[in-house]
């Protein structure tokens, strides 16, 4: 820690501002959380799935802890208990869905109607938790996204634009990040990202450039070498996932270049072939060591994103105010979860 | 006197201090404000690996250090029952025996669970389900299966399929439970060969190509048997939950559900139905001796319908024979009555 720069003078001139920019870094190593992830497990194991909820908090922490700006870390501050009775709660409400669902077919419908209802709050709720939860110099980040923008980003505009061969999906695309990034806090202090629909369909259509690309080679192929017909999932798999790659990575980019926090901005230099390399490799790991691979591949994840990721300071980071909330409640979080909801960037 | 090297901050504003906390002994804290805190009263964050820790302070402010080991010491010293009641947990951690206890818990565990605790608990679940789920789960395969050009029309005899309809009949009218049973003969001699499968349905499909391989009508008997045996044990519908219960389980082990785990979840699951097929057959084995027993049958019939096929070997291993691969246990075992 000493060699770290000493933040002693809290008033600093305001016409006389200095650049500079900070990288995250992520300082966690994988024999480390090996330790930690297969401990986790195996208490979890043993405890029938209690512990499940301390190896979350334990898993965040470690993640959370080894990541710097500047020389402070960021805390994960969840409880082991909030976490556990937002899980009971799931785990309740997913058996109670799979009964009525599987005892009344009638209701299937309705279910669904009110899982629709539903979504935009989990969401916003999981949001708020994950926020409130995370802090970096003391201060807590924050959420305030309303019910009614997540409803028409994550259920309205999906809905029409699979009603319309998908036109629309990229702007859906588009006010969910906006949601997400406008209404995100830091302290008392707004994040802010002026997003344009045009670049989020820029992206999506590249994408589909590369899918239907790919489309053309499947039917080439198939003619061109029959024998080859039984592997084409596996011949095509890299590339399905190459979009998906192209697709975040761009996404992830975009976000985060436009996004502002008081007069610090944001930096991101992801690329798709190295992410897409890392998605691969990853996966083959975990097959070929039947998942015990698992605790590095998180680990080599996360260094790869911070390293692509920094913050241009304008000034300090000395200024920012605590907001004081109400304690957040665990449930949308864990239903989140359960839902495999990619939030955020 | 111990010194910790920590970062203050007040709680709100995230401006920085960068200090060496004096503590003295008997564990109370000096900030650089002058503040003076006992140790016991702090609440300091568990030991996670290397991690940064923090501490809070009584009145809202915050201290972070990466000095794992002397924050250990201090909570050691100056314990209260708050500030360090995960500590156990890295002491786990941090022990490479726990640590490969820990693995081998896991992974015999693990393990276990998919190749017996799975297994048992899809039966119970399979029994518990009415007979109707089953019942469409075959409808359409049926439909699909008639679809596709791997059979088409009997050539056999109509007098020679009447036959078999009444045999079949025969062993079906026996059983208790209220499948529908229907056989149908089909003619596969350009694609599976010889061959005789079961849907959870209750329809039972041979091919011409078997009932011509076999030498005796008990050994034909034998066969509908089997089949019947895996519609009553309700093998099609116990291979769906236990394989669909696999990616629940890579979710467990790994934590998430992430693009990469759910395409794991497809590709060991051959393997393991390969396995799970094993334990089918030889449970419909028990069934048709079991049957045949009870008739005063004998299953050396079968026994040499099944000898045939194996010597046959060539293009016509898959299929029925395929999925049942210690086909000279299986014989032994039909031939010791």
């Amino acid at each position: 820690m000493n060699d770290l720069p000493s933040y002693s003078s809290i008033d600093t001139d305001d016409n006389n501002q200095t650049h500079r920019q900070v990288p995250f870094q992520f300082h966690g190593e994988a024999g480390a959380f090996f330790r930690i992830w297969i401990v986790n497990l195996c208490l979890t194991i043993i405890t029938l799935g209690i512990y499940s909820a301390w190896a979350k908090v334990r898993t965040q922490q470690y993640f959370y802890g080894n990541t710097t700006l500047d020389g402070s870390s960021f805390e994960y501050t969840a409880t082991p208990i909030q976490i556990l009775k937002g899980r009971l709660l799931a785990l309740g409400l997913f058996i109670l869905y799979q009964l009525i669902t599987a005892l009344m077919p009638v209701l299937a419908l309705p279910l669904m109607l009110a899982a629709a209802l539903l979504l935009p709050w989990i969401i916003t709720r999981a949001m708020m938790f994950r926020h409130y939860n995370t802090r970096y110099r003391g201060i807590r980040f924050g959420f305030d996204g309303s019910y009614l923008q997540a409803m028409l980003a994550y259920v309205l505009l999906p809905l029409a634009s699979a009603f319309t061969a998908g036109i629309l999906y990229p702007y859906a695309a588009c006010l969910q990040q906006r949601w997400l990034a406008n209404h995100s806090r830091f302290g008392t202090s707004a994040f802010s990202a002026a997003l344009s629909a045009g670049s989020f369909y820029a992206i999506y259509l590249s994408a589909l450039g590369l899918v239907i690309t790919t489309l053309i080679m499947f039917f080439v192929l198939q003619f061109a070498v029959p024998t080859l017909i039984p592997f084409m999932p596996l011949i095509l798999l890299p590339f399905y996932f190459m979009a998906y790659a192209y697709v975040r990575v761009k996404v992830i980019n975009l976000t985060l270049n436009q996004a502002h926090l008081s007069t610090h901005r944001f930096h991101s230099t992801m690329e798709t072939l190295p992410y897409l390399w890392i998605l691969c490799s990853n996966t083959l790991a975990i097959l070929f060591t039947f998942g015990l691979a698992y605790p590095w591949t998180c680990i080599r994840s996360a260094r790869y994103r911070a390293r692509c990721t920094s913050v241009l300071v304008t000034g300090d980071m000395d200024r920012f105010i605590q907001q004081t909330y109400a304690d957040q409640q665990a449930f949308g979080e864990e239903l989140g979860d359960a839902l495999d909801l990619e939030l955020g960037v | 006197m111990t010194e910790l090297s920590a970062f203050y901050y007040d709680g709100h504003s995230s401006q920085r201090i960068a200090c060496q906390i004096q503590i003295d002994a008997v564990g109370t804290i000096t900030l650089p404000n002058g503040q003076r805190w006992p140790w016991q009263q702090l609440h300091v964050s568990p030991r996670i690996g290397n991690s940064a820790r923090f501490i809070d302070l009584p009145d809202g402010g915050r201290l972070e250090s990466q000095d794992n080991d002397t924050i250990d010491l201090l909570c050691q010293r100056f314990a209260s029952s708050d500030n360090n009641s995960q500590g156990w947990i890295h002491r786990l951690e941090s022990k490479l025996r726990y640590v490969a206890l820990a693995v081998v818990i896991t992974v015999a565990s693990v393990w276990w669970f998919m190749a017996a605790g799975l297994p048992v608990l899809a039966r119970e679940v399979a029994y518990q389900l009415p007979a109707s789920i089953t019942a469409e789960l075959g409808a359409e395969t049926l439909t699909l299966l008639e679809h596709s050009r791997v059979f088409s029309d009997s050539q056999l005899p109509a007098e020679e399929q009447a036959q078999l309809q009444q045999m079949f009949a025969q062993i079906a009218a026996q059983q208790p439970s209220e499948f529908h049973y229907q056989l149908h003969i089909r003619n596969a001699a350009s694609t599976m060969g010889a061959n005789a499968l079961a849907l959870p349905s209750g329809d039972i499909l041979i091919t011409d190509q078997l009932v011509a391989l076999a030498e005796h009508p008990d050994a034909l008997r034998g066969v509908f048997a089997h089949e019947i045996g895996h519609v009553e044990k309700r093998h099609g519908l116990r291979m769906i939950l236990q394989s669909s219960a696999y990616p629940l389980v890579i979710t467990a082990i790994t934590g998430d559900m992430s693009i990469a785990a759910s395409v794991l979840a497809a590709l060991p699951g051959w393997l393991l139905e390969a396995q799970y097929s094993r334990g089918f057959e030889i449970e419909a084995d028990q069934f048709a001796q079991r049957y045949m027993q009870s008739q005063g049958l004998s299953t050396q019939h079968l026994a040499n319908l099944l000898r045939q096929l194996e010597s046959k070997g060539g293009h016509e291993t898959h299929g029925w024979f395929s999925t049942h691969p210690t086909t000279d246990s299986r014989i032994k075992a039909l031939e010791t009555q």
